[in-house]
């Protein structure tokens, strides 16, 4: 079953067009990846699943509920962590939890396990009671998903949620996404790639309003996948001996040698090659194409 | 004027009153590091200046950060 | 229910915890001391300018102080109540539209509504505890120092300067909710009174102006009877209910 389907959705903002007929569907269990640079429309998109915006056209479904804007019926069933969250300084994690539980319509019982299982889950237990106010970045991050989630929801939003942070906080808030991916289903926009290989199953990409590249990662890779082969050796030398012994390749850096049509045959012939001529290199890889040369090229077009 | 004790009942809770204000906005402001707006050696002297109520108004509603 | 009971709830925490409850409780007491201590010391000063006054050939009879000395004081000193709790009120929405704090709470399924509403409420509460603070403090000292301390006349006085501040808390409200600056909607609240002021230029007009509710003292003189400020009183409460719905729409129409 699709958590979230979005239909044909269009959004205009004055004279410019951020989304024209963008369709995408995240099926449940999935940490969908949501990409795009800067200004292409990712943000407006979530404001417009939450209600917050409205939509020039199109249709959101949210567990097959219509979304409009305004009317938040809908966001029972979401869980949002705006890109830079921001609380009430005045209140403790505790307190805000229970503020934003109780709104949700947790009942009291429940709410107060479900705060402590989430504070420890976030890794914030011991500041529970210690003002908001002196929360770093990271910290109100990590409080984030954690109200994000106190009502269960079955699709967590997250608005870039890491990119305003160090390498340490980046590394918290993906484990913590891997940590809750049995309980809920994820939709994250970034612009991070590294981030999104290190967790989505799926990503989709947007861009000139719509997806220009979408599905399950490793289909998406196998379908831009490029024959070929690279061999990284240590020294310059050893990588022009090997390349007069064994033709049909070029210098991509001093060392590495790419054969850009190079078969599975070419590869463990020139695996033998290595062999035979007693040369150990660095690597020796199939080409696979990195999201980042995805993104570029999807971009490009 | 009669005497000084007829106002007593006045300044005695007077007096306590904008102690206890001033006191605490004080306190307030040497324990913060930032305001909205103005420094801290701005708001200690508005303060204390305007110490029957105006000063410490004056912090809480212009000055103070969350 | 429960949401509006927890939105109030986290209002009135924001007033403890930010020590506004507590600025406010002290100054407003200080209020109520101070309209009893003028009029104590009315003769005093008079007597001072007495002095240069009788020298330019003016001269006054002997003073009385009363417990209607007390109460010209109260009446006088009113709009300092006012400026106060609107400076104070000023910024409820700014503060959390700037901040993007409300973005977690709607997304929880709060209507906009609730929010609102839980803001007026806990605003006019606060004014109410405010108000009749300066009023009972005011009262208790009129009450030890002189006779009479409840003239006839003084409670719809009373009521009709409390009716004044809700409708210009929740002019202000109205404004701010549809405001990113708690400045631009002081200053349009101040416009909109002196808009109002203007008007009572016109005699005629006088009684149905909620910004001529501050000045019930004529009532305890017997200059005033109730039906010159009663039409403004129902003004007054018709203009607030208005005005608190504007407040909502306000909030329904903010682009988060």
């Amino acid at each position: 079953m699709d958590v979230l389907e979005i239909t044909n959705l269009n959004k205009r903002f004055g004279e410019r067009t951020v989304l024209q007929d963008l369709s995408l569907r995240v099926p449940e269990g999935a940490i969908y990846g949501f990409i795009g640079e800067n200004g292409a429309g990712k943000t407006t998109t979530m404001k417009i699943i939450l209600g917050l915006l409205a939509a020039d056209g199109g249709e959101i479904r949210i567990c097959g509920e219509k979304v409009g804007y305004g009317q938040t019926r809908t966001n029972r069933f979401v869980g949002y962590l705006p890109d830079v969250p921001e609380f009430y300084g005045y209140l403790t994690p505790r307190e805000y939890l229970a503020l934003c539980g109780g709104l949700a319509g947790v009942s009291s019982d429940t709410l107060r396990k479900r705060a402590d299982e989430l504070l420890e889950l976030v890794g914030l237990s011991a500041s529970a009671n210690r003002r908001i106010s002196g929360f770093s970045r990271g910290m109100k991050q990590r409080l984030g998903i954690a109200q994000a989630l106190i009502h269960r929801p079955k699709l967590l939003i997250c608005d870039e949620p890491t990119s305003a942070l160090d390498p340490a906080g980046r590394k918290d808030i993906i484990d913590i996404l891997r940590a809750i991916k049995s309980e809920t289903t994820v939709l994250f926009s970034t612009h991070i790639l590294p981030d999104i290989e290190r967790v989505c199953d799926r990503i989709g990409l947007l861009h000139g309003g719509r997806l220009a590249l979408s599905g399950r990662l490793e289909e998406v890779r196998a379908m831009h996948a490029k024959s070929g082969f690279v061999v990284e050796f240590a020294e310059e030398s050893e990588a022009v001996t090997f390349l007069s012994a064994y033709p049909g390749g070029e210098q991509d850096t001093p060392s590495k040698l790419l054969y850009p049509t190079g078969t599975r045959a070419d590869m463990i012939a020139a695996m033998t090659k290595l062999g035979g001529m007693q040369l150990c290199p660095l690597k020796i890889e199939q080409r696979e194409p990195s999201l980042e040369s995805l993104f570029m090229e999807a971009s490009a077009e | 004027m009669d005497t000084i004790k007829d106002f007593l009942p006045f300044l005695i809770p007077l007096a306590i009153a904008q102690f206890v204000l001033l006191g605490f906005t004080i306190r307030h402001i040497l324990t913060h590091e930032r305001y909205k707006r103005g420094t801290r050696v701005l708001w200690l002297v508005v303060a204390i200046v305007g110490m029957e109520f105006i000063g410490p108004i004056l912090y809480f509603i212009l000055g103070k950060e969350d | 229910m429960r949401q509006l009971l927890l939105l109030l709830r986290k209002e009135l925490l924001e007033l403890v915890r930010t020590k506004r409850a507590m600025v406010l409780l002290i100054v407003f007491g200080i209020f109520g001391i101070l309209n009893p201590a003028l009029a104590k010391l009315t003769p005093w000063m008079l007597s001072l300018m007495g002095e240069s006054l009788a020298e330019q050939g003016i001269t006054f009879g002997a003073i009385t102080v009363d417990a209607l000395t007390s109460w010209t004081q109260y009446f006088k000193n009113l709009m300092m109540e006012y400026i106060l709790i609107l400076a104070m009120f000023s910024s409820i929405f700014a503060q959390e539209y700037q901040s993007g704090t409300l973005v977690n709470l709607l997304t929880k399924g709060v209507s906009r509504g609730k929010v609102a509403l839980s803001k007026l409420l806990a605003v006019q509460l606060t004014w109410t505890v405010c108000y009749w603070l300066t009023f009972l403090v005011t009262l208790g000292y009129t009450a030890y120092f002189w006779e009479n301390a409840l003239p006839a006349g003084i409670w719809l006085a009373a009521v009709c300067a409390y009716m004044m501040g809700v409708w210009l808390l929740s002019l202000e409200l109205a404004f701010a909710s549809a405001l990113n600056s708690g400045m631009y909607a002081l200053l349009l609240t101040g416009g909109v009174f002196a808009l109002f002021f203007a008007l009572g230029m016109l005699p005629q007009l006088t009684r149905f102006l909620p910004s001529h509710l501050g000045d019930g003292l004529g009532l305890l003189t017997g200059d005033m009877a109730s039906s010159d400020i009663l039409p403004a009183l129902w003004v007054s409460l018709a203009l607030s209910a208005t005005q608190s719905a504007l407040c909502v729409v306000g909030i329904r129409k903010k682009q988060l």
